[in-house]
């Protein structure tokens, strides 16, 4: 197993500094590289543009260069931003819980409704249940999700004024205070749901048309033939083995919730590191998107081989590869 | 002893084609709506009218209130009619293109890491699976920071988080027909490697490649339509249904039916390319192959 | 023989309710178990064969598929009237079933030590650790070398010969009195296969388990069985003791399949074959269900129901046969 391990991390390592690689690329192949990290106004005089361009260490190699800017962002600093004129990392961990809530409490709707919804239609197949259940991945899996956001917040918020439509609230950071509590559920209750939308959909279908696999299987039959209980029929033997292509997809999951969580945040206008970097894109603020993207990346990656290793723990054939 | 008797029966067209209806099962109406789509991109001159001119007299009607604009209009007075079909339109003119390039470029990297094997193939796919799963939209986002919004932004953007899974899709199949005898047999006889791909693989990969890029038709057009309403999209102003929502994002309350329309129409036509790629990836399954 | 008799079944009819009508999987057959007795039931594929097993079983897959006629007696009671519940109860304890692939019939991805105490946990009150004991018991019973290390082994770490013990230690572990055996040997190397048999041999003969054993290949039979039926599209069409079924077969069919084994004495060029094809099953003949491919149809009268007639004490063919 830990062979495994460490492979992983070390193939995730490797995905990770290509990421670098091609971020800090971007910057310096698509056109002097100046014109982008430079503020606008300063660069019309030539003169400033030269002197500026030294300043900053953009006549260098390229290799030294990418060093120098990997070895700060390893240690966290990257830069300043243009527009906002304060240091990056100062803004990414200001708004970092905001997304860190958000995305734990999609991923957790996705997975508590997504799994058992998805098992049992597959058990109690042509039910009602598996009908609604199809419905809903149907049209999860097909409706934009910024358009779906704007019709709860039309509904839910505008008409009925059952939930908050904008914001955190008065919350700050990590952890609210005890009384701040109800008020923080009652915030992320809107955008988190909007956020599961889809995943929750490709989670449904998936563990259904895995299990109905399943149940179709020897193993399942022999269970049965040996005489255990339905129950445990269903949930150790074929719940277990229904994991497996869940998991696979768990890294098209975390996609899912890294690219709705952009779109939800500006729906909501919830403080958040993705509304953040649309900020950084429009405003052609290049550190800030730079940045911005790298940290995601590497959460990605990060997750994506946590979750192969959680793979590799529920399947014990992929251990020997 | 009686022998059994098959006979091919004869049937006429017609009964063909009712037989091949009834055996099969065609998802009617995903198929309409996707002829509605095709229709009304190719056509829409001829079916409404402006969908560009603002009309400060005619702001903000209703839908279903005034003959003249049964989806009403926005803020500025352009009629949404109008809009909603020519945002058909720009569907296509997004998701011909890109998907066309991705292939492309999916093919090449595929065929290329396939046959070449080795470090060469390592090297790709490393490349091609970083990206497959990367979200999409930050990898949009990376691309429109340098290469501009708009337009040709878009397609860049598209494109880029798209070609990978073709690339992968065409590797498997390269590599699970080029060790197969009448290939290698085909390499001793001195066939080339270009004719071997094309004589042998393309079959099998055409059936594949069409139900691929009919279920990512819709995930491209989601993308499209997420990077619009993010406003680093096709341009603003333009006739797109992501841009549509936005704008009618800005007065919810007052102007709610111009994020309504659009944002139905992005739902039904992405139902209707999933339930049609989901149909022809049962029909076209060899295990179910019956009465083809 | 007389032993005391384990199963009966009386007129068996399975049919499946399909779009394209009714599959008639089981039309209509009568055996008897007792206790100490291998039955051997022979076919092709569709025969319907494994499709007893399940209506034995009372897993016949539903909503499809149904028992539609018929009784199966087990201890003086009549399983197809049973629930799915008290059916459960019977499974496993009172019959149970090896199937033909020992590596998808186990879990993949829980150790063989859980798949067999998850069972011994059924029959036996005891803690965890002694389940464990009972379960490394289990796996010498059987022979596999070094239980105890085997024990937390996973289904892919071990050979196919091994897997199939495997299985039949748990099929047995709560002392069945039927083991029906379906087609156990077929994904096996020959060497192993008869050492599998030679291990079922053991086990009835200290056990005195039933065994219906399901197989198409006749040497098997002539190893494992005492009483032989052999089956065509749902119907048992001949029955007897084996020797006797070897020497003095009846229905064309059975002679057919026992003249297509090669000998190697014979010098044939060519193997005999059986012209034609089973009948679609959703599509019988009326009477005779052999009656397309008989030789002999000329001679009899094919439109007689199916119905097994006692040529000699013991030895059963398809009344058609009979008749003149």
């Amino acid at each position: 197993m830990w062979q495994y391990v460490l492979r992983r991390f070390g193939e995730g390592f490797i995905t990770l500094i290509a990421l670098s690689f091609v971020v800090f690329g971007s910057v310096h192949l698509t056109g002097d590289p100046a014109d982008y990290l430079m503020p606008l106004t300063e660069a019309h005089d030539q003169k400033i543009y030269e002197a500026q361009k030294k300043q900053m260490g953009l006549d260098r190699p390229f290799i030294v260069q990418y060093w120098d800017y990997i070895n700060s962002a390893v240690l966290f600093d990257f830069g300043t931003s243009f527009v906002i004129q304060k240091p990056i990392s100062e803004l990414i961990l200001t708004k970092l819980p905001a997304t860190v809530h958000l995305a734990i409490c999609g991923f957790l709707i996705s997975i508590v409704l997504g799994i058992p919804l998805g098992i049992m239609s597959a058990v109690k197949r042509d039910s009602f249940l598996d009908k609604l259940t199809k419905g809903f991945a149907v049209f999860g899996l097909a409706a934009p999700q910024f358009w779906v956001a704007i019709m709860l917040i039309l509904f839910l918020g505008g008409q009925l004024q059952w939930f908050p439509t904008y914001g955190r609230g008065d919350i700050e950071g990590w952890w609210p205070e005890w009384h701040q509590i109800p008020q923080t559920l009652w915030h992320l209750a809107l955008p988190s749901t909007v956020l599961a939308l889809s995943v929750t959909a490709a989670i449904m279908r998936l563990a259904r048309s895995a299990m109905l696999e399943i149940l179709d299987s020897d193993y399942v039959k022999f269970a049965q033939v040996k005489g255990l209980s339905n129950r445990l029929v269903i949930w150790r033997h074929a719940a277990k083995n229904a994991l497996i292509p869940v998991l696979t997809f768990g890294g098209i999951t975390l996609a899912g919730l890294l690219n709705g969580s952009v779109v939800v945040e500006v729906v909501f206008a919830w403080p958040g590191v993705g509304l953040l970097l649309l900020d950084g894109v429009t405003q052609r603020d290049f550190p800030l998107t730079e940045a911005a993207i790298l940290l995601s990346g590497f959460f990605y990656i990060t997750t994506a081989v946590l979750i192969d290793i959680a793979y590799g723990w529920v399947d014990p054939r992929v251990r020997v590869r | 002893m009686t022998s059994m008797n098959f006979e091919p029966i004869q049937l006429t067209r017609g009964q063909a084609v009712r037989k091949w209806i009834k055996d099969h099962n065609p998802p009617w109406i995903a198929l309409t709506i996707l002829f509605l789509l095709l229709f009304c991109g190719l056509f829409a001159n001829f079916i409404v009218g402006d969908p560009m001119t603002n009309d400060l007299k005619a702001r903000q009607i209703p839908p279903f209130t005034d003959i003249k604009h049964i989806f009403g209009t926005d803020i500025l007075g352009k009629d949404m009619t109008a809009r909603l079909v020519f945002g058909c339109r720009s569907v296509l003119m997004v998701t011909a293109p890109s998907i066309i390039v991705a292939l492309l470029i999916g093919t090449a990297v595929g065929l290329l890491a396939g046959y070449a094997r080795g470090w060469v193939d390592s090297v790709l796919m490393r490349i091609t699976d970083a990206t497959l799963g990367f979200p999409s939209i930050l990898v949009a986002m990376l691309i429109v920071t340098f290469v501009g919004t708009g337009y040709t932004g878009v397609i860049i953007a598209v494109t880029a988080t798209t070609w990978a899974r073709f690339a992968r899709m065409i590797r498997g199949e390269v590599l699970s027909v080029r060790e197969r005898d009448f290939v290698v047999l085909a390499g001793i006889l001195g066939v080339s490697p270009v004719m071997i791909m094309w004589r042998h693989l393309m079959p099998n990969v055409i059936n594949t490649l069409m139900v691929m890029i009919s279920l990512m038709i819709g995930q491209v057009i989601l993308l499209e339509a997420s990077l619009s309403f993010l406003g680093i999209g096709m341009s603003p102003g333009e006739p797109a249904w992501g841009i549509m929502v936005a704008e009618g994002r800005q007065q919810l309350l007052t102007t709610w039916w111009v994020s309504l329309f659009p944002g139905i129409l992005i739902t039904l036509v992405v139902m209707a390319f999933n339930f049609f790629g989901d149909w022809l990836r049962d029909y076209l399954d060899p295990r179910l192959r019956r009465a083809r | 023989m007389s032993e005391e008799l384990l199963l009966k079944v009386e007129n068996l009819r399975t049919h499946f309710h399909t779009k394209t009508g009714i599959v008639k999987a089981v039309d209509g057959i009568d055996f008897e178990l007792r206790k100490g007795e291998t039955l051997g039931i022979v076919g092709e594929s569709g025969s319907g064969k494994s499709m007893t097993a399940w209506s034995i079983l009372g897993m016949v897959p539903k909503p499809a598929g149904r028992i539609e006629s018929g009784r199966i007696l087990y201890h003086g009671e009549d399983l197809v009237q049973k629930s799915d519940d008290e059916m459960r109860e019977i499974r496993g304890t009172g019959i149970c079933m090896v199937m033909q692939d020992p590596l998808t019939s186990l879990n993949p991805v829980i150790n063989i030590k859980k798949q067999l105490t998850e069972t011994l946990e059924l029959e036996y009150d005891e803690d965890k650790p002694s389940l464990v004991q009972r379960a490394i018991g289990l796996l010498s019973s059987v022979n596999i070398p070094a239980p105890e290390m085997r024990v937390t082994s996973f289904p892919h770490e071990m050979s196919g010969g091994m897997r199939q013990r495997v299985v039949g230690a748990i099929s047995i572990s709560r002392s069945p009195d039927i083991l029906i055996a379906d087609e156990p040997t077929t994904s096996l190397d020959v060497t192993i296969q008869l050492q599998y048999l030679k291990l079922l041999k053991d086990i009835q003969e200290e056990t005195g388990v039933g065994i219906i054993f399901i197989t198409h290949d006749f040497g098997i039979v002539a190893k494992m069985c005492d009483r032989v039926a052999v089956m065509y599209a749902g119907n048992i069409i001949e029955q007897a003791d084996v020797v006797e079924l070897f020497d003095n077969p009846q229905h064309p069919y059975t002679q057919a399949l026992l003249k297509s084994v090669p000998d190697l004495d014979d010098d044939v060029d060519m193997l005999p074959t059986i012209e034609g094809q089973p009948p679609d099953l959703a599509n019988t003949p009326s009477g005779c269900v052999f009656r397309d491919r008989c030789p002999n149809v000329a001679d009899h009268n094919p439109d007689l129901g199916m119905g097994l007639v006692e040529v000699k004490p013991g030895h059963f063919v398809d009344q058609c046969c009979v008749m003149r």
